[in-house]
């Protein structure tokens, strides 16, 4: 037998087989009762045939056994009639009286001494003669009395009565069992409803979409300590990144702050070390730490499916983040949006990273005197474009992994900050791609997913809850 | 000026107290956070500086239970983390400014004068950059000591920008200034930058007004 991955084909077709075996051994059951009471209401009517032609049996003065029939026996007796049989034999089965058809009883032993007793079944000619034998007194002999009657020809309402019955039974019978297969599918299937509902669920269970819980409500209670245990599992899972985050958090702290003293220390003696450079190794090492915590972080942070963000205002505020910063260095950001909001799925602090890293890639490779544009697109993009020297096809990919870096010098990146951007995409089941700009440089695009205001998000429809 | 500093690293903390003292402000400095509630609840501070990461409970818990009890001191948040934390994102909501560290001294100084700069704080009647500065008194614009005349209305985007010198102000913030002071066009903020920016080279200022499209302005020295 093949075996079915569902569950729902599998009770259903162990069901078809089991209303197979049924409607096939019922009848077969029923026929067989059906003829065993057929039998013994032939039987009785048989004996009660025996009996009144023993009632009617004489024998003679003359030594001659005599049998008076009443006229409607005899009717029904008679060669012409051909329908019942009789004869009367003596103790040790020789025949006495008996209509010419059967001047050899109806019934003899094949041993040919003793008469059996009880319905018997005999073939005698074409003719197919069932009936009983019984011992009655006459006088002071015991004789045999046989009646019987031919099956081809008898009494035809019993016969019909079963064939029929069989017939009717076996086209009531067939719906019947249609019915109850077809009951049997829907309940199965409304049965796994819960079942399905839990699978759906669970299908969104994802390590960024962690606060999903499949539903208790209607799960049946043999399922339940399944449902049950994948909740607590998951649970201890979210708790686990909880966890994390405190740890990210306290590392930030402990690597910070040594940083902080260090900064402080060199500040004391500015007249006598060359300030400038430690202070910038100093902030290399700060943005180092700070990006393995950020990756750290976009590892460990949950985005949760109704988290939305208006990247005009995280642009927005990217912009006017790095603005200081390239005004130092004689560039400049640009940002063009509609000034309305765009709303994307996801956590607003996350994506300001990813387009915080984007910008400051590009302002560390574009030129004094240019800019960097910052495009927020009303279909759910930021471009960041840089005059830079661009990236090379043979390196599109590679600039995304870790320390896969752009500029061979490393000057003041770690590498990190793309991996950061590639990863924050995919949190957001976005991308994150990189071309040629026209004129020069490069034109980093990151692609999210619209969030609508049904609360649904557009382009994946998995994504909600 | 009286400054209360929480500061669980005493080397940090120590730094912070004497680069304070030298710039002129008295210091306190504890390492919990029962201690910084004991000597906030019974001394009056120009301002506070926290530190997040404290032994004994969360920075924020302070500065909840400040706030909690009417205690209106401003607080500078020390963090060593900038970004999602909710706690980071609570402290905003509560705290008036902070600082990611590691940072420049000068910078922390800055912001610090800022804070007590606010409404209710005596300190810093002038803002000064380059060679200009502004009385937030007298509304009057100077440089070199030479009175500069302005408009109201450029003296309203002056303000804002030296506020927030070496930063963005964007328009829409240079807007809503303005707004206060009646009807403007859409392109307000524009024109009364241009017009600021005019007359401060006109008067040969050492500052310059830089446009940042779509993002806003910033204030900054000339080199």
């Amino acid at each position: 037998m093949p075996t079915f991955r569902s569950l729902t084909a599998r009770m259903t077709s162990l069901h078809v087989i089991t209303i197979l075996i049924t409607a096939t051994i019922i009848p077969l059951v029923l026929f067989y009762f059906m003829n065993v009471a057929v039998h013994t209401i032939h039987e009785q009517a048989m004996r009660d045939q025996a009996e009144w032609l023993a009632s009617n049996l004489r024998r003679n003065p003359d030594g001659k056994l005599n049998l008076e029939l009443p006229q409607n026996l005899k009717a029904i007796f008679s060669d012409d009639y051909g329908r019942y049989a009789y004869a009367v034999l003596d103790e040790r089965g020789a025949p006495l009286l008996s209509p010419t058809a059967y001047a050899q009883g109806l019934f003899v032993s094949t041993s040919g001494n003793t008469i059996p007793s009880g319905y018997q079944v005999a073939k005698i000619g074409d003719k197919e003669i069932a009936g009983v034998s019984i011992l009655k007194n006459i006088g002071d002999e015991n004789l045999w009395i046989q009646v019987g009657e031919d099956l081809h020809h008898r009494d035809v309402v019993l016969d019909d009565v079963v064939a029929e019955f069989l017939q009717r039974v076996g086209w009531t019978a067939i719906p019947v069992l249609l019915l109850l297969a077809t009951a049997d599918i829907l309940i199965v299937r409304n049965s796994m409803q819960p079942l399905l509902r839990a699978s759906t669920k669970a299908a969104r269970i994802s390590p960024n979409r962690l606060e999903v819980r499949l539903p208790v409500h209607d799960v049946p209670n043999e399922i339940l300590p399944l449902v049950t245990s994948i909740n607590q599992a998951l649970d201890r899972i979210e708790n686990g990144f909880a966890h994390q985050r405190e740890f990210i958090a306290d590392t930030a702290h402990e690597l910070r702050t040594p940083l902080a003293v260090l900064r402080a220390r060199l500040e004391t003696r500015a007249d006598l070390l060359p300030t400038d450079e430690l202070f910038r190794d100093v902030d290399v090492m700060s943005r180092v730490i700070g990006q393995l915590l950020d990756l750290a972080e976009s590892d460990n942070i949950l985005v949760h499916a109704s988290d939305r963000a208006d990247i005009y205002e995280v642009c927005a505020d990217v912009a006017a983040h790095i603005a200081p910063l390239a005004l130092a260095q004689d560039k400049s950001v640009a940002l063009e949006a509609s000034g309305t909001p765009v709303w994307v799925r996801g956590n607003a602090e996350l994506l300001r990273r990813a387009v915080r890293n984007l910008s400051e890639n590009a302002l560390r490779h574009t030129p004094a005197g240019s800019t960097v544009e910052l495009i927020v697109g009303s279909d759910a993009t930021v471009t960041v474009l840089d005059r830079g020297d661009g990236v090379p096809v043979s390196q599109r990919d590679t600039i995304f992994q870790r320390f896969g870096v752009r500029d061979p010098y490393r000057t003041g990146g770690a590498g990190l900050g793309l991996s950061i951007v590639k990863r924050i995409a995919e949190i957001h089941q976005g991308s994150v791609t990189v071309d040629s700009r026209s004129g020069g440089g490069a034109q980093f695009t990151l692609h999210l997913v619209a969030f609508n205001d049904d609360g649904t998000a557009s382009a994946d429809n998995e994504l909600t809850s | 000026m009286r400054l209360l500093i929480v500061e669980d690293n005493e080397q940090l903390s120590e730094l912070i107290s004497n680069g304070l003292r030298t710039a002129g402000f008295t210091v306190d400095a504890v390492t919990r956070a029962d201690q910084a509630l004991a000597a906030a609840s019974s001394n009056s501070y120009a301002a506070i500086i926290l530190d997040l990461g404290l032994p004994d409970k969360d920075g924020s818990c302070v500065l909840a239970t400040l706030r909690q009890a009417g205690n209106p001191t401003p607080v500078l948040i020390l963090t060593a983390r900038d970004g999602v934390d909710d706690r980071v994102a609570g402290l905003r909501a509560g705290a008036d400014d902070y600082l990611v560290k590691p940072f420049a001294f000068a910078e922390l100084v800055a912001r610090i004068e800022a804070l007590l700069r606010r409404p209710g704080n005596l300190l810093g009647a002038q803002l000064q950059l380059g060679d200009l500065t502004f009385d937030t008194q007298t509304r009057q614009a100077s440089i070199n000591d030479q009175p500069v005349l302005l408009s109201v209305r450029e003296t309203t985007v002056l303000e804002l920008l030296m506020r927030r010198k070496g930063n963005v102000v964007s328009r829409k913030a240079v807007e809503d200034h303005l707004f206060g002071l009646g009807e403007v066009t859409s392109n307000a903020a524009e024109v009364y930058v241009h017009r600021l920016r005019k007359q401060l080279a006109a008067a040969g200022a050492s500052v310059k007004i830089a446009t940042m499209r779509g993002v806003g302005y910033v204030m900054k020295e000339t080199e």
